[in-house]
């Protein structure tokens, strides 16, 4: 339990030397490497029940996201410096923000409650919002403000499926209703269903995956390689959650497979660096949830896990190439290839 | 006792107030039919607080009435930025109407006989006809998203899909803790960011780096 509280309390206490930027940074990454020592220390200890819930999945989550946190600490150690902070977000505050955005991810993946799990989610949305405008330009408003609005309706959407979750248990608590007898009512699948369409726009579910390619090419790379690598995962993991209560698992091969084929298609077209990763994370994202689906789920823990370190090199050189060469467009740096 | 019809009345209240915001492209009179929507929300909340003599209803519609109609209105006119007088800049609110209007039938349609009839919601009022309410509310909210450039129509829009939650969530379930606090951390999330956001950015275009 002491853990657990640990894992969750550390990035938030990290926050306390808001007002020194040094400070501040030296305890974002104390806190980074914090969590990824708790989090390995956790892989001892499971299974957690309780107000936690951390099985034999959740810790791969875990120690995806406190990996990633830590590597995101040190690349913006030097990636964000204080010029490029010139909007809405200084760079006190870029810290803050990211320090909030890893608690919210981490509590959403270990806490023992669907409604809380969706708390989570939404806080996620909040903290990370304002991230994505760190190197201000129209174009990184626009990003936000469409991922602020797509994925809060997506969310929204989800809400009513947990509504219809608890309606039909009386209970939110994952343990429970995970081992209770299954029910099969239409009221499930259809809180299934919505859940797939909700929590999968966080996931990169087609047909509300718009603003990912947005967020993600708008943001300062460390931000990128987190939501690509971490917060993805983690929308996933709550949507695997609940779709453990009843597989509908034509639906949910269905549109992740539509999801694949349609950023394959949009994939070819693009000429912003970023904006192509960020199809290649749908594609990744999608495969992996057809893993879960299709009960492959170490299958899809793996390429998650070689996803999220792949995946968070690539926005992190990315950034280095666009920073050098001042240039987003692929066919224009040449001279870095 | 909870009477039905008069929960029917005030829902179908809500919707009107819906389409009055879609056919609308004044930026004051669409901020105060939200304030109004939000209003008529908390007045179902409070009549379910007494009729059922349940003070989580009451606690919920003063949230409500305080957050959207009172909190939330103020943001969105602030940021209007003291411009009460200006529309959005935008063709067709009529047309979209009506495409609304055909959206409007399809769905209730759609979601009467194929969904809510098939499995079997009950609500407080003891009919599954109420929640369809909150369903079409939300698509209200969603039509509004997707057809609308500016910042504080798309607001709004997102206010009605919160405001559709709420209405299915007090018509389906006695309301946990849990619902008023997510309420809450949306909205409150919700006004923080778009009240800097909306001093930055008042309409959204199409950009070139943003598209495909």
């Amino acid at each position: 339990m002491l853990l657990e509280i640990l894992l969750l309390a550390i990035p938030i206490i990290a926050n306390v030397g808001f007002f020194n930027t040094k400070l501040l940074k030296a305890l974002s990454l104390a806190s980074s490497s914090l969590e990824l020592i708790i989090s390995s220390l956790l892989y001892f200890e499971i299974p957690v029940k309780g107000i936690f819930f951390i099985d034999n999945i959740t810790i791969y989550f875990l120690l995806i996201v406190s990996s990633i946190y830590l590597l995101s600490v040190v690349y913006s150690l030097k990636y964000i410096e204080a010029e490029e902070t010139r909007g809405i977000v200084s760079e006190k505050l870029y810290y803050v923000l990211l320090n909030f955005f890893v608690a919210s991810m981490i509590f959403s993946t270990i806490i023992n409650d669907y409604g809380l799990m969706w708390v989570g989610v939404e806080l996620t949305t909040v903290a990370s919002a304002l991230l994505i405008t760190t190197e201000y330009s129209e174009i990184s408003l626009e990003a936000a403000w469409r991922y602020i609005i797509i994925v809060s309706a997506g969310v929204t959407i989800a809400l009513f499926s947990i509504i219809l979750i608890y309606y039909e248990y009386h209970t939110l608590t994952v343990t429970s209703i995970l081992s209770s007898q299954p029910k099969d009512s239409l009221i499930i699948k259809l809180a299934v269903a919505l859940a797939l369409i909700g929590f999968g726009t966080k996931v990169g579910v087609f047909p509300m995956y718009t603003w990912l390619p947005d967020a993600h090419s708008e943001s300062p790379s460390p931000i990128s390689a987190l939501f690509s690598a971490s917060l993805l995962p983690v929308a996933m993991y709550v949507l695997y959650r609940v779709y453990e209560i009843y597989p509908l698992t034509d639906l949910f091969v269905a549109l992740p497979t539509l999801s694949i084929i349609t950023a394959s298609i949009i994939l070819f077209k693009q000429w912003h660096i970023k904006r192509m990763f960020a199809y290649s994370t749908i594609e990744n994202m999608n495969l992996a949830l057809i893993g879960l689906a299709t009960g492959q789920v170490f299958g899809a823990v793996i390429l998650l896990l070689a996803h999220a370190f792949g995946k968070a090199a690539a926005f992190y050189s990315s950034g280095v190439i666009i920073k050098t060469f001042n240039e987003k467009k692929i066919g224009r740096n040449k001279r870095a290839i | 006792m909870v009477n039905a019809q008069l929960l029917e009345l005030i829902s179908a209240s809500i919707i009107v107030s819906a389409l009055y915001i879609q056919g609308q492209a004044y930026f004051k009179p669409t901020i105060y039919a939200q304030a109004i929507q939000s209003a008529l929300i908390s007045v179902l909340a409070f009549y379910l607080g007494f009729a059922l003599n349940l003070i989580d209803y009451v606690i919920l519609g003063v949230t409500i009435v305080v957050l959207r109609s009172f909190i939330i209105t103020y943001f969105l006119f602030r940021g209007l930025k003291a411009k009460p007088g200006i529309r959005e800049s935008t063709r067709g609110v009529a047309s979209e109407l009506v495409v609304n209007l055909a959206f409007f039938f399809l769905a209730v349609f759609i979601l009467y006989y194929f969904v809510l009839g098939r499995i079997g919601l009950t609500t407080e009022a003891g009919t599954a006809t109420l929640t369809i309410f909150s369903f079409i509310l939300f698509f209200q909210g969603l039509f509004l998203i997707v057809t609308r450039r500016s910042t504080i129509a798309q607001i709004i829009g997102f206010i009605e899909e919160e405001n559709s939650i709420v209405l299915f969530g007090i018509l389906t379930i006695p309301i946990p803790f849990l619902i008023e606090v997510s309420i809450f951390l949306d909205v409150l999330g919700l006004v923080v960011i778009t009240s800097l956001l909306t001093l930055q950015k008042l309409e959204h275009t199409r950009l070139e780096e943003l598209m495909g």
